[in-house]
Protein backbone atom coordinates (compact mmCIF):
# COMPACT_ATOMS: atom_id res chain seq x y z
CA UNK A 1 0.00 0.00 0.00
CA UNK A 2 1.60 3.26 -1.16
CA UNK A 3 0.65 6.07 1.22
CA UNK A 4 2.07 9.17 2.82
CA UNK A 5 3.11 9.03 6.47
CA UNK A 6 3.66 11.94 8.82
CA UNK A 7 6.66 11.87 11.09
CA UNK A 8 5.10 13.33 14.22
CA UNK A 9 7.72 12.46 16.80
CA UNK A 10 11.38 11.49 16.88
CA UNK A 11 10.64 7.85 16.27
CA UNK A 12 6.96 7.74 15.40
CA UNK A 13 4.94 7.97 12.19
CA UNK A 14 1.22 8.38 11.58
CA UNK A 15 -0.43 7.43 8.32
CA UNK A 16 -1.47 10.71 6.68
CA UNK A 17 -3.39 9.47 3.64
CA UNK A 18 -5.50 6.44 2.82
CA UNK A 19 -6.07 6.60 -0.94
CA UNK A 20 -4.21 7.24 -4.19
CA UNK A 21 -5.62 8.11 -7.58
CA UNK A 22 -4.17 8.39 -11.05
CA UNK A 23 -4.61 12.00 -12.23
CA UNK A 24 -3.95 14.16 -15.27
CA UNK A 25 -1.89 17.33 -15.23
CA UNK A 26 -1.89 20.03 -17.90
CA UNK A 27 -5.19 18.77 -19.31
CA UNK A 28 -7.74 20.90 -21.14
CA UNK A 29 -11.50 20.94 -21.39
CA UNK A 30 -12.50 22.83 -24.52
CA UNK A 31 -11.31 26.40 -24.08
CA UNK A 32 -10.52 25.81 -20.42
CA UNK A 33 -7.19 24.81 -19.00
CA UNK A 34 -7.50 22.09 -16.40
CA UNK A 35 -4.06 22.09 -14.76
CA UNK A 36 -4.94 19.26 -12.39
CA UNK A 37 -7.73 16.90 -13.39
CA UNK A 38 -8.77 14.26 -10.84
CA UNK A 39 -11.15 11.30 -11.15
CA UNK A 40 -14.29 11.30 -9.05
CA UNK A 41 -17.64 9.59 -8.80
CA UNK A 42 -20.72 11.72 -8.43
CA UNK A 43 -23.89 10.87 -6.53
CA UNK A 44 -25.01 7.35 -7.38
CA UNK A 45 -23.38 7.30 -10.81
CA UNK A 46 -21.16 4.23 -11.19
CA UNK A 47 -18.78 5.65 -13.77
CA UNK A 48 -15.81 7.95 -13.30
CA UNK A 49 -15.76 11.58 -14.37
CA UNK A 50 -12.95 14.09 -14.10
CA UNK A 51 -12.92 17.38 -12.22
CA UNK A 52 -10.64 20.37 -12.02
CA UNK A 53 -8.93 20.44 -8.63
CA UNK A 54 -8.91 24.15 -7.85
CA UNK A 55 -7.71 25.45 -4.51
CA UNK A 56 -8.42 28.95 -5.84
CA UNK A 57 -12.14 28.25 -6.18
CA UNK A 58 -14.24 28.95 -3.11
CA UNK A 59 -16.91 26.45 -4.11
CA UNK A 60 -17.36 23.13 -5.86
CA UNK A 61 -19.25 23.70 -9.08
CA UNK A 62 -21.27 21.28 -11.19
CA UNK A 63 -21.89 22.77 -14.60
CA UNK A 64 -23.73 22.24 -17.88
CA UNK A 65 -24.88 18.72 -18.71
CA UNK A 66 -23.81 17.42 -15.32
CA UNK A 67 -26.60 19.38 -13.65
CA UNK A 68 -29.15 17.42 -15.68
CA UNK A 69 -27.27 14.16 -15.23
CA UNK A 70 -27.27 14.52 -11.45
CA UNK A 71 -30.79 15.88 -11.07
CA UNK A 72 -31.92 12.84 -9.05
CA UNK A 73 -28.75 12.67 -6.98
CA UNK A 74 -28.66 16.15 -5.51
CA UNK A 75 -29.46 16.30 -1.82
CA UNK A 76 -31.53 19.01 -0.18
CA UNK A 77 -31.20 22.54 -1.49
CA UNK A 78 -29.21 24.35 1.19
CA UNK A 79 -29.49 27.80 -0.37
CA UNK A 80 -31.59 28.83 -3.36
CA UNK A 81 -28.90 30.98 -4.92
CA UNK A 82 -25.13 31.16 -4.52
CA UNK A 83 -22.99 33.56 -6.54
CA UNK A 84 -19.75 32.49 -8.16
CA UNK A 85 -17.57 35.16 -9.68
CA UNK A 86 -14.14 35.41 -11.20
CA UNK A 87 -11.44 36.73 -8.95
CA UNK A 88 -11.31 40.09 -10.72
CA UNK A 89 -15.04 40.29 -11.35
CA UNK A 90 -14.95 39.48 -15.08
CA UNK A 91 -17.98 37.22 -14.83
CA UNK A 92 -20.57 36.24 -12.29
CA UNK A 93 -22.95 33.27 -12.32
CA UNK A 94 -25.27 31.76 -9.78
CA UNK A 95 -27.12 28.56 -8.91
CA UNK A 96 -28.56 26.70 -5.95
CA UNK A 97 -26.32 25.13 -3.30
CA UNK A 98 -26.97 21.40 -2.89
CA UNK A 99 -25.52 18.49 -1.02
CA UNK A 100 -24.00 15.82 -3.26
CA UNK A 101 -21.97 12.74 -2.45
CA UNK A 102 -18.63 12.91 -4.25
CA UNK A 103 -16.22 9.99 -4.01
CA UNK A 104 -12.51 10.03 -4.73
CA UNK A 105 -11.72 6.55 -6.04
CA UNK A 106 -8.40 5.03 -5.02
CA UNK A 107 -6.43 2.62 -7.12
CA UNK A 108 -7.51 -0.69 -5.60
CA UNK A 109 -4.07 -2.06 -4.77
CA UNK A 110 -2.91 1.20 -3.20
CA UNK A 111 -5.67 2.36 -0.87
CA UNK A 112 -9.38 2.92 -0.29
CA UNK A 113 -11.94 5.37 -1.69
CA UNK A 114 -12.98 8.48 0.20
CA UNK A 115 -16.65 9.53 0.29
CA UNK A 116 -17.42 13.21 0.89
CA UNK A 117 -20.89 14.57 1.63
CA UNK A 118 -20.02 17.67 -0.37
CA UNK A 119 -21.75 20.97 -1.02
CA UNK A 120 -21.95 21.92 -4.68
CA UNK A 121 -23.28 24.87 -6.65
CA UNK A 122 -25.28 23.62 -9.63
CA UNK A 123 -25.12 26.01 -12.59
CA UNK A 124 -26.76 24.97 -15.85
CA UNK A 125 -25.28 27.92 -17.73
CA UNK A 126 -21.76 26.97 -16.72
CA UNK A 127 -19.65 24.84 -19.11
CA UNK A 128 -19.93 21.05 -18.71
CA UNK A 129 -17.09 21.08 -16.27
CA UNK A 130 -16.71 20.14 -12.63
CA UNK A 131 -14.63 22.15 -10.23
CA UNK A 132 -13.61 20.81 -6.84
CA UNK A 133 -13.31 23.90 -4.64
CA UNK A 134 -12.49 24.63 -1.05
CA UNK A 135 -15.65 25.25 0.99
CA UNK A 136 -17.82 22.18 1.28
CA UNK A 137 -15.19 19.85 -0.18
CA UNK A 138 -11.41 20.36 -0.18
CA UNK A 139 -11.45 21.95 3.28
CA UNK A 140 -12.41 18.62 4.80
CA UNK A 141 -9.81 16.33 3.26
CA UNK A 142 -6.04 16.02 3.14
CA UNK A 143 -4.41 15.77 -0.23
CA UNK A 144 -1.03 15.97 -1.89
CA UNK A 145 -0.06 15.97 -5.57
CA UNK A 146 2.80 13.98 -7.11
CA UNK A 147 3.43 15.77 -10.43
CA UNK A 148 5.78 13.26 -12.02
CA UNK A 149 5.42 11.46 -15.35
CA UNK A 150 2.84 9.28 -13.66
CA UNK A 151 1.03 11.95 -11.66
CA UNK A 152 -0.85 10.87 -8.57
CA UNK A 153 -3.07 12.42 -5.96
CA UNK A 154 -2.78 11.18 -2.38
CA UNK A 155 -5.79 11.83 -0.18
CA UNK A 156 -7.11 11.02 3.25
CA UNK A 157 -9.45 11.80 6.06
CA UNK A 158 -8.82 15.02 7.93
CA UNK A 159 -9.01 14.35 11.69
CA UNK B 1 -43.32 34.11 26.42
CA UNK B 2 -46.57 35.24 24.83
CA UNK B 3 -45.34 35.05 21.31
CA UNK B 4 -46.20 33.71 17.89
CA UNK B 5 -43.38 31.90 16.20
CA UNK B 6 -44.15 30.41 12.84
CA UNK B 7 -42.42 30.10 9.50
CA UNK B 8 -44.30 30.45 6.25
CA UNK B 9 -43.62 29.20 2.76
CA UNK B 10 -46.24 30.96 0.64
CA UNK B 11 -49.01 28.50 1.31
CA UNK B 12 -52.63 29.51 1.83
CA UNK B 13 -52.90 27.99 5.30
CA UNK B 14 -50.49 27.83 8.20
CA UNK B 15 -50.11 25.68 11.23
CA UNK B 16 -49.17 27.73 14.23
CA UNK B 17 -48.09 26.85 17.72
CA UNK B 18 -49.54 29.74 19.63
CA UNK B 19 -51.25 32.98 18.77
CA UNK B 20 -51.79 36.05 20.85
CA UNK B 21 -55.20 37.65 20.53
CA UNK B 22 -56.08 40.64 18.31
CA UNK B 23 -53.36 40.20 15.75
CA UNK B 24 -53.37 40.52 12.00
CA UNK B 25 -50.71 39.30 9.62
CA UNK B 26 -50.62 40.50 6.06
CA UNK B 27 -48.57 38.52 3.58
CA UNK B 28 -48.56 38.10 -0.17
CA UNK B 29 -51.81 40.00 -0.55
CA UNK B 30 -53.61 38.02 2.14
CA UNK B 31 -54.82 39.26 5.47
CA UNK B 32 -54.56 36.78 8.31
CA UNK B 33 -56.95 37.41 11.15
CA UNK B 34 -55.65 36.02 14.39
CA UNK B 35 -58.13 38.01 16.45
CA UNK B 36 -59.24 34.91 18.30
CA UNK B 37 -56.90 32.81 20.37
CA UNK B 38 -56.05 29.70 18.43
CA UNK B 39 -55.50 26.22 19.68
CA UNK B 40 -51.96 24.96 19.62
CA UNK B 41 -51.25 23.40 16.23
CA UNK B 42 -54.39 24.92 14.67
CA UNK B 43 -54.45 25.55 10.94
CA UNK B 44 -55.37 29.12 10.10
CA UNK B 45 -56.64 30.17 6.71
CA UNK B 46 -56.47 33.74 5.40
CA UNK B 47 -59.73 35.58 5.94
CA UNK B 48 -59.36 38.45 3.47
CA UNK B 49 -57.80 38.62 0.04
CA UNK B 50 -57.01 41.96 -1.49
CA UNK B 51 -54.73 43.84 -3.85
CA UNK B 52 -51.75 42.49 -5.66
CA UNK B 53 -49.20 40.13 -4.27
CA UNK B 54 -46.62 41.87 -2.16
CA UNK B 55 -43.09 40.68 -1.87
CA UNK B 56 -42.51 40.40 1.80
CA UNK B 57 -44.59 40.34 4.86
CA UNK B 58 -46.07 42.93 7.17
CA UNK B 59 -47.69 42.54 10.52
CA UNK B 60 -50.47 44.79 11.68
CA UNK B 61 -51.70 45.77 15.08
CA UNK B 62 -48.74 44.51 17.12
CA UNK B 63 -45.18 45.63 16.89
CA UNK B 64 -43.85 43.16 14.39
CA UNK B 65 -40.50 41.72 13.51
CA UNK B 66 -40.20 41.07 9.81
CA UNK B 67 -37.60 39.00 8.09
CA UNK B 68 -37.05 37.02 4.96
CA UNK B 69 -34.29 34.48 5.21
CA UNK B 70 -33.37 31.64 2.92
CA UNK B 71 -36.56 31.89 0.93
CA UNK B 72 -38.60 31.45 4.06
CA UNK B 73 -40.89 34.17 5.30
CA UNK B 74 -41.10 34.22 9.02
CA UNK B 75 -43.26 36.31 11.31
CA UNK B 76 -43.11 36.91 15.00
CA UNK B 77 -45.81 38.69 16.88
CA UNK B 78 -45.22 39.84 20.39
CA UNK B 79 -47.97 40.90 22.70
CA UNK B 80 -47.91 44.41 24.08
CA UNK B 81 -45.26 44.93 26.71
CA UNK B 82 -42.97 42.25 25.32
CA UNK B 83 -40.64 44.63 23.55
CA UNK B 84 -37.46 43.06 24.88
CA UNK B 85 -38.28 39.78 23.17
CA UNK B 86 -39.02 41.64 19.94
CA UNK B 87 -35.73 43.48 20.10
CA UNK B 88 -33.90 40.22 20.75
CA UNK B 89 -35.61 38.60 17.78
CA UNK B 90 -34.84 41.57 15.57
CA UNK B 91 -31.19 41.40 16.50
CA UNK B 92 -31.01 37.66 15.90
CA UNK B 93 -32.71 37.91 12.53
CA UNK B 94 -30.41 40.74 11.56
CA UNK B 95 -27.33 38.67 12.38
CA UNK B 96 -28.70 35.64 10.55
CA UNK B 97 -29.38 37.75 7.46
CA UNK B 98 -25.84 39.08 7.67
CA UNK B 99 -24.40 35.56 7.96
CA UNK B 100 -26.45 34.38 5.02
CA UNK B 101 -25.23 37.27 2.87
CA UNK B 102 -21.62 36.46 3.79
CA UNK B 103 -22.17 32.84 2.70
CA UNK B 104 -23.86 33.79 -0.56
CA UNK B 105 -21.06 36.24 -1.36
CA UNK B 106 -18.41 33.61 -0.66
CA UNK B 107 -17.08 34.85 2.69
CA UNK B 108 -17.52 31.54 4.46
CA UNK B 109 -14.78 31.97 7.08
CA UNK B 110 -16.29 35.27 8.22
CA UNK B 111 -19.76 33.71 8.25
CA UNK B 112 -18.52 30.87 10.45
CA UNK B 113 -16.88 33.30 12.88
CA UNK B 114 -20.05 35.34 13.17
CA UNK B 115 -22.21 32.24 13.53
CA UNK B 116 -20.06 31.09 16.45
CA UNK B 117 -21.06 34.23 18.35
CA UNK B 118 -24.81 33.47 18.24
CA UNK B 119 -26.51 33.02 21.61
CA UNK B 120 -27.83 29.61 22.65
CA UNK B 121 -31.47 30.55 22.04
CA UNK B 122 -30.67 30.86 18.32
CA UNK B 123 -30.71 27.05 18.13
CA UNK B 124 -34.48 27.16 18.33
CA UNK B 125 -34.66 29.24 15.16
CA UNK B 126 -35.14 27.19 11.94
CA UNK B 127 -33.22 29.76 9.91
CA UNK B 128 -30.23 29.36 12.25
CA UNK B 129 -30.35 25.57 12.00
CA UNK B 130 -30.52 25.83 8.22
CA UNK B 131 -27.44 28.07 8.18
CA UNK B 132 -25.61 25.72 10.55
CA UNK B 133 -25.98 22.97 7.98
CA UNK B 134 -24.53 25.21 5.27
CA UNK B 135 -21.59 26.22 7.44
CA UNK B 136 -20.61 22.86 8.87
CA UNK B 137 -17.67 20.92 7.46
CA UNK B 138 -18.73 18.11 5.13
CA UNK B 139 -18.86 14.61 6.53
CA UNK B 140 -16.11 12.42 5.11
CA UNK B 141 -15.83 8.63 5.33
CA UNK B 142 -13.28 6.11 4.24
CA UNK B 143 -14.66 3.35 2.08
CA UNK B 144 -13.71 -0.29 2.61
CA UNK B 145 -12.26 -0.76 -0.85
CA UNK B 146 -10.41 0.99 -3.62
CA UNK B 147 -12.38 1.06 -6.87
CA UNK B 148 -10.29 3.40 -9.03
CA UNK B 149 -8.69 2.58 -12.36
CA UNK B 150 -5.63 3.88 -14.18
CA UNK B 151 -6.33 6.58 -16.74
CA UNK B 152 -6.35 5.25 -20.31
CA UNK B 153 -3.27 7.27 -21.26
CA UNK B 154 -2.10 4.98 -24.03
CA UNK B 155 -5.40 5.35 -25.91
CA UNK B 156 -5.41 9.10 -25.29
CA UNK B 157 -1.87 9.48 -26.60
CA UNK B 158 -2.53 7.51 -29.77
CA UNK B 159 -6.10 8.52 -30.61
CA UNK B 160 -7.23 11.70 -28.92
CA UNK B 161 -6.47 13.91 -31.96
CA UNK B 162 -9.28 12.14 -33.85
CA UNK B 163 -11.88 12.93 -31.19
CA UNK B 164 -11.33 16.62 -30.51
CA UNK B 165 -14.38 18.35 -29.06
CA UNK B 166 -16.09 15.07 -28.20
CA UNK B 167 -16.74 13.03 -25.12
CA UNK B 168 -15.21 9.56 -25.06
CA UNK B 169 -15.97 6.60 -22.80
CA UNK B 170 -12.87 4.56 -22.05
CA UNK B 171 -12.04 1.48 -20.05
CA UNK B 172 -8.54 0.03 -19.74
CA UNK B 173 -7.32 1.76 -22.92
CA UNK B 174 -10.32 0.58 -24.91
CA UNK B 175 -12.77 3.02 -26.53
CA UNK B 176 -16.37 2.16 -25.69
CA UNK B 177 -17.93 5.07 -27.58
CA UNK B 178 -17.89 8.79 -28.29
CA UNK B 179 -20.44 11.59 -28.68
CA UNK B 180 -20.65 15.36 -28.56
CA UNK B 181 -22.96 15.02 -25.54
CA UNK B 182 -21.87 13.35 -22.33
CA UNK B 183 -25.45 12.45 -21.42
CA UNK B 184 -26.16 10.88 -24.82
CA UNK B 185 -22.92 8.90 -24.67
CA UNK B 186 -23.66 7.66 -21.18
CA UNK B 187 -27.14 6.58 -22.17
CA UNK B 188 -25.80 4.63 -25.13
CA UNK B 189 -23.02 2.92 -23.20
CA UNK B 190 -25.41 2.07 -20.40
CA UNK B 191 -27.67 0.33 -22.89
CA UNK B 192 -24.78 -1.83 -24.01
CA UNK B 193 -23.32 -2.81 -20.64
CA UNK B 194 -24.63 -4.20 -17.39
CA UNK B 195 -22.60 -1.74 -15.36
CA UNK B 196 -20.72 1.50 -15.90
CA UNK B 197 -18.31 0.77 -13.03
CA UNK B 198 -14.76 1.42 -14.18
CA UNK B 199 -15.81 3.36 -17.27
CA UNK B 200 -14.13 6.77 -17.56
CA UNK B 201 -15.85 9.66 -19.32
CA UNK B 202 -13.45 12.27 -20.68
CA UNK B 203 -13.82 15.36 -22.84
CA UNK B 204 -11.14 15.48 -25.55
CA UNK B 205 -9.78 18.93 -26.31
Amino acid sequence: MSQLWLRDSADGYTQWTSGVSDIEVHAENGPFQVPISVPCRLGNLEETHFALLDTGSARTIIGGEFVELLEDDFGPELLPEMFIQSRLGGWKVSGPLHELKISLPSLGNLGVDLDVNAQVVAIKDFPSLMVLGVYGFLESIRFAIEPSNEPMMYFGLYD
Amino acid sequence: MNQLNTTMRHRPARTVNYLPSSSYVETAGQLWDFSEDQEQGATVAPTVWYGTVNAGLRVRDKTPTLFIIDGTIGARLSSRGDDSATRQDKELMGILAQIRKLVVDGHVAEARSLFATLPDYANAEPAARSLARVLMLPKVEKSQTGTGHKISRKWMRQNSSNFKGRWVALMDDELLGDDKSCIALRKRIRGERKSLAGVQFLFVS
